[in-house]
């Protein structure tokens, strides 16, 4: 499947300058696409457009060539962000989460959930964190890291072809988020998923990404492919933050 | 003795049915529904006028189940469709239903003594049937709650936004919801009708105080924060509830003074859960 942004802008009323302008992209199906930018350049934004949560003021969003409504697009892609109080449901259990997971884009019936305890313990159980034991506690006596573990699960076993990760690890611990980012790495591998992820980690953009794109005031100024991508480092990724912020400060002083 | 103990006791299972409704739509869809104003007389004056044509008294509960439902139904749509709060489009209904009820008897009371009804004049049959009625409700709801459809009728109560997100159609959810607990408000009106062989207007006057105050009761001795707990919650409050009124009015004071004690009841049962959250 593959995802397409042709001239892709957004402005809302009340911000005085656009938050995306002119965004030209093209992810080819089983891409790993690492967004990176610093705060305020418009990552969250395109995530949101490409989901269909937001619409674009101008431009089209493609899917294999053809624009697809908002919500038809919403259904095709699994959105994931830090924020866990919509990602999951506090006073059900993890099982319950799950299943609503899974069941999402069936018609629900009358049959007992509890048929697929066996099936989601396992899927689970190949997560390597022990988490498998938790399946019939209640969400919310979990700790934030877990549920966010359990969120990522709910997240990249939705069967969708397209993954949006916006920063999903980065209300963890940093041994917890390795596991998650390797877990979240391999599960993408494996299923051939289509992700783009928006991180604040250059080190996880450089190891995971395929392709890393740079986010600055709504526009997309670098864009690193594979073999350019070989030769960056964690400094180099640096020093071009300072460089976009430099020219702003200047700009604005100007 | 026994015998006035069995009707108190008769008289708070009926009243837990009315608990009931307004349990589901509140505690499961976060929807606080004022409905049962309306189902519950209209439940009993469908069935009063039913039986008083002879029709089968079993089949007259049904069809005031029904009649509750759509009341219910009516809630939501313009909750839904008309974007008015669900509080307002209740107190809608239960205005429209008064009219209702008054063209369906014809007049403003009737009485429907001598006629075919469920009851007997044994009241341990009536508390029998009335168990059976109760648990044969309460424990397809909790079953029901165990199937895929049940999963996604909780999740609308406890996170909108995740429902949205998942695909859960809210609308059908609430009418569902909506539906199931006035059927059962209507149920309990038709009831209490064959049980008292009489049927007045004005009898749903303050239903939902009554049946709120149960809820708040059970929760309060039994908390809700479980599925178990929170099912058993209004047969409890209700029962209790009922034996508090029984003990004022044995204790002198006037029928016309419970709504004054139910109120304080309310606010009591509310300040002491406030306390105990604060602890």
């Amino acid at each position: 499947m593959i995802l397409e942004l042709k001239n892709v802008g957004l402005s809302f009323q009340e911000s005085s300058g656009p938050i995306l302008q002119s965004i030209n992209l093209k992810v080819q199906e089983g891409e790993f696409l690492a967004i990176i930018g610093c705060n305020g350049s418009g990552k969250s934004s395109l995530m949101k457009i490409i989901s269909g949560e937001y619409c674009q003021t101008n431009g089209q969003v493609l899917i294999n060539s053809k624009s697809i409504e908002d919500k038809v697009r919403n259904a095709m892609i699994s959105h994931l962000t830090q924020d866990i109080s919509i990602s999951t449901i506090g006073n059900m259990t993890v099982l319950e989460n799950i299943v609503l997971c899974m069941i999402k884009d069936q018609n629900a019936t009358f049959n007992t959930y509890n048929q697929y305890t066996e099936a989601i313990t396992k899927a689970l159980a190949s997560m390597n964190t022990g988490i498998e034991k938790f399946i019939s506690q209640s969400m919310s006596s979990l700790s934030g890291g877990q549920r966010q573990m359990i969120a990522t699960f709910m997240s990249l076993t939705s069967c969708k072809k397209i993954i949006l990760l916006d920063e999903h690890t980065s209300a963890l611990d940093p041994k917890t988020q390795k596991i998650l980012m390797e877990y979240t790495s391999k599960l993408i591998k494996e299923k051939k998923l289509t992700a783009l992820m928006v991180t604040h980690k250059l080190d996880d953009a450089i190891k995971y990404g395929d392709r890393i794109l740079m986010l600055h005031k709504g526009q997309i100024v670098e864009d690193f492919n594979s073999s350019s991508k070989a030769r960056l480092t964690t400094d180099k990724l640096l020093t071009l933050f300072h460089k976009y912020e430099d020219q702003t400060l200047r700009a604005e002083n100007d | 003795m026994t015998d006035l103990l069995i009707v108190g006791l008769i008289q708070g299972l009926i009243l837990s049915l009315v608990a009931y409704g307004a349990m589901i739509p509140l505690r499961f869809l976060d929807f606080p529904d004022l409905t049962s104003e309306a189902s519950y007389p209209i439940g009993a004056s469908i069935c009063a006028i039913l039986v008083f044509y002879d029709y089968n008294p079993y089949l007259s509960l049904l069809i005031a189940a029904f009649a509750g439902a759509l009341a219910g139904l009516i809630t939501a749509l313009i909750n839904l469709r008309l974007k008015i709060n669900s509080l307002l489009a209740g107190i809608i209904v239960t205005a429209m239903s008064y009219s209702i009820d008054l063209r369906i008897l014809g007049k403003s009371n009737l009485s429907i003594f001598d006629r075919n009804l469920i009851f007997t004049n044994s009241s341990l049959e009536t508390f029998i049937l009335i168990i059976f009625i109760l648990l044969l409700v309460t424990y397809s709801f909790y079953l029901f709650l165990k199937t895929e459809l049940g999963l996604k009728f909780r999740a609308v109560g406890l996170n909108k936004n995740f429902a949205k997100k998942y695909n859960i159609s809210i609308a059908k959810y609430t009418i569902l919801g909506l539906c199931f607990g006035n059927a059962l408000c209507g149920l309990s009106g038709a009831i209490i009708v064959q049980m008292q062989q009489y049927v007045d207007v004005g009898m749903g006057n303050g239903i939902v105080i009554h049946a709120l105050a149960s809820l708040m009761l059970g929760e309060t001795i039994l908390g809700n924060d479980s599925i178990k707990k929170q099912i058993a919650a209004p047969l409890i409050g209700a029962l209790l509830y009922q034996q508090i009124q029984g003990f004022a009015i044995y204790s002198g004071l006037a029928s016309s003074d419970l709504k004054l004690l139910t109120a304080i009841i309310i606010l009591t049962v509310i300040a002491l859960n406030k306390k105990q959250k604060l602890v």
